[in-house]
This record gives structure tokens, C-alpha cells and sequence, in this order.
């Protein structure tokens, strides 16, 4: 082929590239601002035809629910709805949503993961959904006594805008899950304090649980991001910002307690307590490494001491998964996760029209009664379960309509402990043994002030901040980097403009949502 | 004026009845070009559709790019954001990180034109130079197949080879009493190791081009360098080489208009805390900050930035190649 | 070739050597992955090393298969693979046959025009946008219509195209066809190879849709099968810890077994490599797009 000419000519580019802007233009004006679900026809009146609601919400389940389901059917009769439900998959939930959020593509009830979520932010300050406070005082379910904590923390400028989606307190949360078998074997008591959870792992190593005869045990599964919570232990907050005296916040990340748990993570890493591949696993492979039967401790929430208990056991029969409740700190004090009594919340946009915003909130009214609520998560009794010494017992049908974990159930959680320390399946004595670690974990109270927290600055460059301190750990626990290279970009931290302007934002949001 | 009579083209064209009542008024150059177009009417059919998925699906979209001089709220839309100049593309260059950025994709790059791209080339040199036909076809469908699996399964395999706890090739220096060594989270190694990666994922599939090409030699030009006495690397050299410089030369220049793109996915699940200073490239830091953190403005200006890049790489390689007279792009 | 001195057996030897450790290479992290995929999963937590299974298991792929959506994403997916292939070859063969022509008009223009789009990418959000407004969200045609062609395949196309002689389009035009009965009784039989190779990219391609499926559709029915494997696959746990502080792991979900993964990893792209010996033959030929030059 003969080359063609170089220069096109540059009426050739003018005309090619005034085309595309005409026609794309064309197209691009519908396309922006504009847009939506059609909103429907105005909510109905109690009785008349059925209000159809489109929601959008997470969904753990592997098989989604639709509107075929018997429950889902039983649902829309209770509350006269028509109900469009968008499930998200849990693996791609946070990218589809920022998706939405910038497209302004919103359905009428939209689910957002975090608070924290930048875009959110922006939006709620832009007045883009209803503020609900003058709404909810109509609606006995959604005060009651157990949900005044989530809407309280939820506020935004002392309003109401939106609703939280329930989630417990306590029972979730990165936090060790031992191996009790092993600690019987060696005849160890469960370890209240960091010295003694260091001296388990040591025995784990040394003292062959297994009793196999081989060293091959790992002693505690875990990667960088699983340790987290060392470093809350040794700051005695949780969350990332600690309260000072004078009602101001300071960052943990560059606290001098935070270097003294890089290096009990460092004692622990140079004693061989982690994996050789520590640095570089990933969830998957830390939880491989636990399911494998190999290693002693990991870090989960309570509801697995079955969820990967049961698997790890069919390797190991003996296995037996134990949460702890509480670990100590050198100077005597406890520490164990916990969180606002909440996870997501639901969002309804301006478009919305009043009298359907009221339909929507009757409907979450009836999701969060006594009697929707167990409905959503437990089915219908004597369908799909019955009452047998005051327990509830799934009958065959439970399966074939997908109670339980997931669908239903993820869109309105069930208002119980149960919900992060049970699990489908789970025998019963240690489903009671959870629950008592659970009461127990509810008697340490750790503070939280930055909770509910948002900051511009922060949302700009405290994620790089912290990835760049989060590395440096790394290396230096893996001895790739000596600590003073840690110490000096603590030290370059410390005098950033960037996380002073950080601070001041956050000490100044923390004042104003608590101190006023 | 040209313009105007340019937009018309299209819709004159499916119409294809009036043909030449508004022509004949003149034989000026306007009627050579409405004769000339109305005469492949047909061909302009044909491209019509590819025409309008460019336009809608890949021109439309790219209006959207002025986000990146604005601060984009999707409650304003497109149309409405406040605009903030260059904001954000002193924001990207001041960045302490850019740096870094620029040297890790540069060189995660380079290291992929010097070894990756020959890499197809010689193998399929190699395969060609193979007497047996299913030796040949066996070997071919072999390299081939790693093509079909996903990132996320090659990371997978690269842990099960070269990890410290699980790792073959690990476990094997173990048995043989001999240190373990430290690959996966080793920075020196780490970009060796992707482009080693790369290699072997796509090295058979990129040899079906350049096979094709050798294909298409005239079995008369071998003989007659047999009968000039050359041997098989001379004609390897003189007469097989030649044969695929068109192809070499246009995904060369291709290739360097996406000097700043790097595997995303590929870099995103090798990368951990110890290699991060070598192995955050621009397509991760967008990724990061765009998508995760919501910044659709900032990382549109990142973006746009690495397209005029590209486009100030293909058009140079281009004029580089028509100046040596080798085939070019357009 | 006439030569047979030691130095060509020698060079034969090596070649073919060097070639099977090519060969080798690939083949073993695969045949890994497809010996686990019939391992026990206990068996593979406890040995450290496996080879060859003790004992075979079909579990994770009666497991996988177990799932309702399964059928409904095959059909999709096959569905994809056809029909979206046919389409592409289609709209692209058009669009590179008129380019082709050297004496069409604007040529030059449209060229510039599909160049520029190989080097500036839109963006996530104003595609999905675009694809919303047309009203094609949770429709199979989202997956098809927003990656029916590329300036790539365009462009090699079009070096295909070019070197068919123009001689054999006229003679067809005097016998009375257009451009459209030319392309379609002339050019598109001779193209034959090409089309079967061309075919095969798109295949690949749309077998393999993965992240327009997340992002456009919603409904589970209409996923292709590497989206309903992903989410099966996919461990739920290291999601939530995002930005809200990784308190909430309310995940009830297991954490998919590696023998689960493996099976997952052979049903997505057993079918798909099926195809590629059927058409081995077509491809010698039809991979040359754009190298053959007059």
C-alpha cells in the first residue's frame, strides 16, 4: 500500500471533528442533568392500588430473590406495594453505586454503603434528597427503642436524611477467632491481654498443637490490613482519630502508640507468628490459610466461629473456632470492636413526590416491626419454620424461598445480636457461647469519636496519607525498611499542611455534631 | 461553507432517491463532490452504522471529558458544574507522587516494547522454522491457550508458583535445604515479573499475526535465496523479517500511542504495601482515586492527559516511519 | 530446502527443544488448575503439594452447576458469542470495506475520525449514561451494541481489504451489482479466513464480558456466565471495608474453596478454547489482515 499523504488537510480534521461535536451534542444534551426513573404515579392512599417502590440494596445472597417469590409476594400484600427491587452483588456493590451517585441516575430508594462516601456527602449538602425529620415521628416502628442510636448518629446537620439500615453494635469486626482445640491440647487459658494473645501464638509455634509431631502450624493467619485492630488496642480508640482532653481530635496514624504496635506486629512477624507470605495475601488467601485447619488464630467476625469453623472442621474435626472477647493493653486497658448500630443507608431522592416518600417510609415502618422484621429474615411460621421450645426451627420450605441470610433479610436486617454472631446452621452450644462473649464484649466500652465524620480534607488526601504510612509499616515490619525511615516520614507527616488542615476539619466537625 | 455541506452528507445519502435533482446545478467542484458521492452511496450505507457506533458510543461519551476543567456534580450534570480551569491538572503535575507515577508506567512500559513486543516475533520465527506440521500445531495450540484465562486467575497461578508458603518453586528450594527467596514482594523484581507475566499470557496468541504474515511469503523468494546460498538466518533475515516489517511497524506505532497505558488489572492484583513505590502506575492512582474515592473530574484530567500523550506519540512514530519509508498508519 | 549438514539437525534439535519448554511452560500452571479443579477440597488443604488426586471428585462442578442461574447464563453468554459476533463482523467489515475504497469521498475524515477514539477513552460514567439513556440497561443489547467494533479491528479490517484487487470489484460493478451485492457476494466469500479469524477476537471478546455486565445490568437472569461465576467466586468479606472502617463484616457467606475456584476457572474457558480447533485451519490464512501489502 502506498502511503497516503501526511496532512489530511486541515478542512479534512475541521469537518470530521464539527460532525461528531453536532451529532454528539444532540445526544449528550438528553443525557445529562435531566434524567431518572419516571417517578410513578403519586403514592397511593392506604387500601387503594398498590404504591410501586424501586429500591436498590446490597444482596449476599448467590441466588437474588424476585418478584416470584412467595415472601416477597406476601410482603407487597402487608404493605400494599409493588415493589422493583435492584439487587447488588456485594463484589462490585461500592463501584456501581459511585456509578449512580455521579450519573444521578437514582432510584427511589437508594442505598449508599458508607456515610463517609465523598460523593454522598456533596450530594446531601446540595439538598438532592428529602430531608425526613418532620416525617418520622408518625411512624412508631421506626423509634423504636433499639434504632434511637442509628438515627441519632445519622444525622447530617441535625437532620434527618435518611434511613439507616440496621446492623448491631457489637459482633462485627476484625477480631481473633482462636482455635480452642488447640488451646485445650496445650492446656493454655484463652488469653485476655496482648501478652498473653503473644504467648499463645508463641506455644501455637513452638509447642505443636496439632500434635502431628511436624512444625507446621501457622499460628495466626493474618495480613496487614487484619492487624488493624493492634494498632486501635494500643491507641484505646477506635477508628482512626483519637480524643484528646481539650475535645480535639488527633490522627492515631502518627501517634507514638502506633509505633509501639508496628513493632509488637514486628516482634511478632520476626518470631515467625504470621505467614512467610504475610505482606502480599490476600482476604481470600488468609482465609484459605485458615480453612486449611493449619493455623491457630484469625481475624473475623463473630458469625464465622461457624460460617468457617464448620469447613475448617471437616479437615480437622476437633476444630473448634472461639471469638475472643477482649484483648488488653499494657496499661490494663480493653479494647474490642464495635460500631454505630448501623451498616448502609437508604436514601430518597427529591423527585420523589411527599405522598410517596410517606409510602416509603410506611413501608420501612412495617420492615422494622416486630412482625415484618422477623418475617423478612425468618419467613412465615409454620411455612418456613416452627416454634420448638421457643426456637425457631426452618421447615424444608425455608430453603426453597431463600430465607434467611441474604435477599429479604439484607434489604431490612434483623433488629437482633443475631445478625452478627449467628449464622444458618449454627449448633446450638456455639451459638450460646457467642452469645456470651457477645454480652461480655458489650461491657467494654471503647470511644469512637470519629464516627459519623466528614471532612473534605480528609476525603482528598487522608486516603493517600494513610496508604503511604500503611506501606512503610509494611517494610519496616518485614524489615525492608529500617525504623528510622518510618520515624522520618512520620516526622514529614506531622508537619504536612495537608494533615493539619485534616485535623482542624475533623476536630471542627467533631465539635460541631457533639459538643453543640 | 464546507462544513455545512459535510454535516448534510448522511441523511442525503440514505435517501438515496433524490440523486440528482439538486446537483445539477453546477459542475463547479460542489458537483464533482455530490456526483462523486452520490455515486458510492452504497459504500457510504456499509459505513453507516460503524459510523454511528462511533459516534454514540464513543464521541458522545468523550464530550463528557470537559468534566475535567470543572468540579463535577452530578446534581448540576455536564452542563451546569462550575468550572475551575486547570485545577485539576496542577493538582495531578504538583503532586509529590507524579513522579513516581510517570518513571513506574514508563518503565513497566519500556520493559514491554523490549521484550514483550519481540517477544511473538520470535517465536513465530521459531514456529515457522518447525519441519514436523503437528510438532508445530501442537506447540502453537499450547502457547495459545493461556490467552483465555483472566487476570485474576493468572494472579492466582503466579501465587501457587512463586509464593513463600505455598509456592512450587518455594517448596522446592525448601526440599533441597536451600533459602527461600522472596519474589512476589520483592521491588527489585517486580517489574521483571510482570513483564514476564505478560509474556507468557499473551506471547502465542501475538504469534497468529505475525504467522499469517510469514503465511504470505512467496515460497519462490526462499528458493531463490537457497540457490543464492544463504543459510537459514539469512533468510530468516532477508526474506521472512521483511515480510512482516507492515504488520511490525503498525502495532509498533499503535503500541506507542498507549505508552502510558499499563495492565490495569494485571498491576492492581500484584501490587502489595512492599512494591508499591514501583508498581503505582497511572491507571491504578485513577483507579484509586476516581472510582474509589469519587474524584470523576480529577481523574477525567488524568485521563485526558494520557490520551494527548498518545496522541503526540502515534502521530510522531508515524511521521518517524513515513520518513524512513516503512508502511504507516494513515 | 536442500541442506542436511549437522548444523541444520543441530538447529532443528535446539528450536524444537527451546519450543517444547515454551510449550511446557504454559501448559503446567493449566494443568494445575484443571487437576484441582477434581481435587477434594480437604484432600487439597492437607497434602501440600498435589499432581495427581488421590481421589477424583466432580463436587465443585456439580456444585457450580447446581445453581438455577447457570442455564440462563450459558444462554446469554452463547448468545453473546453469535449474535454479537455475526453484528461485529458486520459493522465492522462495512465500516473497513467502504474505508477500504480509496475513492470515496471523506474518507480521510472518517479514518481521523476512528483513529482518535483508539487513543481517547471515555469515561466509565458517560458511557453508562449513554447506555441508560438509550434504554438499555438490564437488555442483553448493552453488552452487545457498546463493544461492537473498535478502531483496532477497523483498522486491521480495512489492511485486509486492501489488498483485494481492485480489478475484481469492477469487473463486478460492469456485470451490473452495487457496492453493497460487490461486498456481499464478492468480498465477503473471498474474506473468508478473515472473517473466521476477526470472528473468533469478537468471540473471545464477548465470551468473556465481564465489566459492562456488572456496571448494565441489574437483573441476575440476564448475567453472562463469567459474572454469575465471579459472583459466586468472589470473597463477599473484603467488601465493606472500603472507606466505612471494616467494622461491619456481617458476610454469612463462605469463602469460595480454591477447588471451587479451579472448576469455575475451566467451565469459563473450556468452551471458548473448543472453538479455536475448528477454525485452526482458517486462521493460517486469515490472521493477515493487513500484511499483505501490493
Amino acid at each position: 500500500m502506498k502511503t497516503m499523504k501526511l496532512k489530511p488537510g486541515k478542512s479534512l480534521v475541521k469537518t470530521a471533528s464539527l460532525l461528531i461535536l453536532a451529532s454528539s451534542l444532540l445526544l449528550s444534551a438528553c443525557g445529562g442533568g435531566s434524567g431518572g426513573t419516571a417517578s410513578g404515579s403519586g403514592g397511593g392512599k392506604d387500601g387503594g392500588e398498590p404504591t410501586s417502590i424501586t429500591i436498590q440494596t446490597l444482596n449476599y445472597a448467590t441466588e437474588f430473590i424476585d418478584n416470584t417469590n412467595p415472601l416477597w409476594k406476601e410482603l407487597e400484600k402487608r404493605t400494599n406495594t409493588k415493589l422493583n427491587i435492584t439487587w447488588l452483588s456485594p463484589s462490585t456493590a461500592e463501584e456501581k453505586i459511585n456509578v449512580m451517585l455521579a450519573s444521578g441516575d437514582l432510584p427511589e430508594v437508594t442505598f449508599v454503603e458508607s456515610m463517609q462516601n465523598p460523593q454522598l456527602q456533596k450530594m446531601l449538602k446540595q439538598g438532592v434528597f428529602w430531608d425526613l425529620t418532620p416525617f418520622l415521628k408518625d411512624y412508631p416502628n421506626l423509634n423504636r427503642e433499639e434504632l434511637k442510636e442509628m438515627w441519632e448518629i445519622t444525622k447530617v446537620d441535625g437532620k434527618n436524611m435518611v434511613i439507616p439500615r440496621y446492623y448491631p453494635s457489637y459482633g462485627g469486626g476484625v477480631f481473633p477467632m482462636i482455635r480452642k482445640d488447640w488451646l485445650d491440647a496445650l492446656g493454655l487459658e484463652t488469653p485476655k491481654t496482648l501478652d498473653e494473645f503473644y504467648n499463645v501464638l508463641k506455644a501455637f509455634k513452638e509447642k505443636d498443637p496439632n500434635g502431628n509431631g511436624q512444625a507446621d502450624e501457622i499460628p495466626y493467619a493474618a495480613n496487614p490490613g487484619a492487624l488493624a485492630y493492634i494498632y486501635n488496642i494500643f491507641n484505646e480508640t477506635q477508628g482512626g482519630w483519637k480524643l484528646e482532653p481539650d475535645n480535639t481530635l488527633s490522627p492515631i496514624i502518627t501517634s507514638d502508640a502506633s509505633r509501639e504496635a508496628m513493632l509488637w506486629i514486628k516482634k511478632a512477624y520476626d518470631d515467625g507468628l504470621f505467614p512467610k507470605d504475610f505482606a502480599i495475601m490476600k482476604f481470600s488467601q488468609v482465609m484459605d490459610t485458615m480453612r486449611s485447619a493449619k493455623a491457630g488464630v484469625g481475624g473475623m467476625s463473630m458469625n464465622h466461629a461457624w460460617v468457617t469453623g464448620q469447613p475448617v472442621k471437616e479437615v480437622d474435626p476437633k476444630a473448634d473456632l472461639m471469638p475472643l472477647a477482649y484483648l488488653e493493653n499494657a496499661n490494663g486497658v480493653k479494647y474490642t470492636p464495635s460500631g454505630s448500630p448501623y451498616y448502609g443507608v437508604y436514601l430518597i431522592p427529591k423527585k420523589v413526590p411527599e405522598a410517596k416518600v410517606k409510602k416509603i417510609l410506611e413501608f420501612f415502618d412495617y420492615g422494622y416491626s416486630v412482625e415484618g422484621n422477623e418475617m423478612l429474615t425468618y419467613g412465615l411460621e409454620g411455612v418456613h419454620y416452627k416454634v420448638e421450645n421457643g426456637k425457631k426451627v426452618a421447615t424444608p420450605q425455608a430453603a426453597i424461598d431463600k430465607t434467611g441470610d441474604g435477599n429479604l433479610n439484607n434489604m431490612i436486617h434483623l433488629v437482633s445480636d443475631d445478625m452478627a454472631i449467628s449464622a444458618v446452621g449454627m449448633p446450638d452450644e456455639v451459638y450460646q457461647r457467642n452469645v456470651e462473649i457477645v454480652t461480655e464484649r458489650k461491657t467494654v466500652k471503647v470511644p469512637n469519636p470519629s464516627a459519623e465524620l466528614y471532612s473534605e480534607a480528609y476525603n482528598k488526601y487522608y486516603p493517600e496519607i494513610s496508604k503511604k504510612v500503611e506501606d512503610m509499616r509494611v517494610m519496616v515490619i518485614t524489615g525492608k525498611e529500617p525504623i528510622e525511615a518510618y520515624d522520618q516520614l512520620i516526622e514529614t507527616i506531622k508537619n504536612d499542611p495537608k494533615m493539619a488542615e485534616i485535623t482542624e476539619e475533623m476536630t471542627k466537625a467533631y465539635q460541631e455534631k457533639y459538643l453543640k | 461553507m464546507k462544513e455545512l455541506e459535510t454535516v448534510q452528507i448522511e441523511p442525503k445519502n440514505r435517501g438515496a432517491s433524490r440523486k440528482a435533482s439538486t446537483s445539477g446545478k453546477s459542475k463547479t467542484k460542489w458537483g464533482r463532490l455530490w456526483a462523486d458521492v452520490a455515486r458510492d452511496k452504497y459504500l457510504y450505507v456499509l459505513a453507516l452504522p460503524g459510523l454511528i457506533f462511533f459516534i454514540i458510543f464513543k464521541y458522545v461519551p468523550i464530550t463528557n471529558l470537559v468534566i475535567a476543567f470543572q468540579e463535577y456534580s452530578p446534581y448540576f450534570g455536564v452542563l451546569g458544574s462550575p468550572w475551575v480551569g486547570f485545577e485539576h491538572f496542577i493538582r495531578f503535575f504538583s503532586n509529590n507522587d507524579f513522579w513516581m507515577l510517570l518513571r513506574n508506567t514508563l518503565a513497566i512500559s519500556f520493559l514491554s516494547l523490549i521484550f514483550f513486543f519481540p517477544a511473538p516475533i520470535i517465536l513465530a520465527l521459531m514456529l515457522n522454522e518447525v519441519r514436523s506440521s503437528l510438532y508445530k500445531r501442537t506447540i502453537q495450540s499450547l502457547v495459545y491457550i493461556p490467552h483465555f484465562l483472566s487476570w485474576v486467575l493468572i494472579y492466582g497461578l503466579t501465587y501457587l508458583m512463586f509464593s513463600q508458603s505455598e509456592g512450587l518453586v518455594n517448596k522446592w528450594f525448601m526440599s533441597m535445604n536451600w533459602e527461600t527467596v522472596d519474589i512476589l514482594s520483592n521491588p527489585n523484581y517486580f517489574w521483571a515479573m510482570l513483564t514476564a507475566q505478560s509474556i507468557w499470557k499473551e506471547v502465542g496468541w501475538g504469534t497468529i499475526i505475525f504467522l499469517a504474515a510469514i503465511a504470505g511469503v512467496d515460497p519462490q523468494l526462499y528458493e531463490a535465496a537457497v540457490m543464492d546460498g544463504a543459510g537459514r538466518f539469512r533468510r530468516m533475515w532477508h526474506v521472512t523479517l521483511p515480510a512482516m516489517r507492515n504488520v511490525i511497524m503498525i502495532l509498533l506505532i499503535l503500541r506507542l500511542g498507549t505508552i502510558l497505558d499499563t495492565g490495569f488489572e494485571q498491576i492492581y492484583l500484584m501490587m502489595n504495601a512492599p512494591v508499591t513505590q514501583v508498581a503505582e502506575v497511572f491507571d491504578t492512582y485513577v483507579y484509586r482515586v476516581g472510582i474509589r474515592q469519587g474524584e470523576f473530574s480529577y481523574s477525567t484530567a488524568i485521563g485526558l492527559f494520557k490520551s494527548i500523550v498518545g496522541v503526540i506519540m502515534v502521530v510522531t512514530a508515524n511521521r518517524l516511519a513515513r520518513r524512513y519509508g516503512q508502511e504507516s498508519l494513515y | 530446502m536442500h541442506e542436511k549438514g549437522w548444523k541444520t539437525r543441530l538447529f532443528s534439535l535446539v528450536n524444537n527443544g527451546l519450543l517444547l519448554v515454551v510449550g511446557l511452560a504454559t501448559i503446567f500452571p493449566i494443568y494445575y488448575t484443571v487437576i484441582l479443579s477434581f481435587t477434594d477440597p480437604v484432600e487439597y488443604y492437607q497434602r501440600s503439594l498435589i499432581l495427581w488426586p488421590r481421589v477424583w471428585t466432580l463436587d465443585a462442578y456439580k456444585h457450580l452447576l447446581s445453581n438455577g442461574l447457570f442455564v440462563s447464563s450459558i444462554s446469554v453468554s452463547v448468545f453473546l458469542a453469535t449474535i454479537g459476533t455475526l453484528l461485529s463482523l458486520l459493522v465492522t467489515g462495512g465500516m473497513a470495506y467502504a474505508l477500504s475504497r480509496k475513492r470515496l469521498r471523506f474518507r480521510k475524515a472518517m479514518m481521523i475520525m476512528v483513529l482518535l477514539t483508539f487513543l481517547f477513552t471515555p469515561g466509565l460514567v458517560p458511557l453508562y449514561l449513554v447506555v441508560r439513556n438509550l434504554g438499555l440497561i438490564d437488555s442483553v443489547w448493552s453488552l452487545i451494541l457498546p463493544s461492537l467494533t473498535s478502531a483496532w479491528y477497523v483498522l486491521l479490517m480495512k489492511g485486509f481489504f486492501d489488498s483485494i484487487p481492485v480489478s475484481l470489484e469492477e469487473a463486478a460493478m460492469i456485470d451490473g451489482s452495487n457496492d453493497i451485492g460487490v461486498f456481499w457476494r464478492i468480498i465477503l466469500p473471498l474474506s473468508l479466513p478473515a472473517l473466521v479469524a476477526f470472528g473468533l477476537f469478537f468471540a473471545v471478546g464477548y465470551w468473556n464480558t465481564y465489566f459492562n455486565a456488572l456496571m448494565f445490568i441489574n437483573d441476575q437472569k440476564m448475567w453472562p456466565l463469567q459474572v454469575l461465576l465471579q459472583n459466586m467466586l468472589v470473597d463477599p468479606t473484603t467488601m465493606g471495608s472500603g472507606n466505612g472502617g471494616g467494622f461491619a463484616f456481617q458476610v454469612n457467606r463462605q469463602v469460595p474453596t480454591e477447588t471451587l475456584k479451579m472448576a469455575a476457572v475451566v467451565i469459563a474457558t473450556v468452551p471458548i478454547m473448543l472453538v479455536y480447533p475448528f477454525l485452526q485451519k482458517h486462521f493460517a490464512k486469515g490472521a493477515m489482515v493487513g500484511s499483505v501489502k501490493e
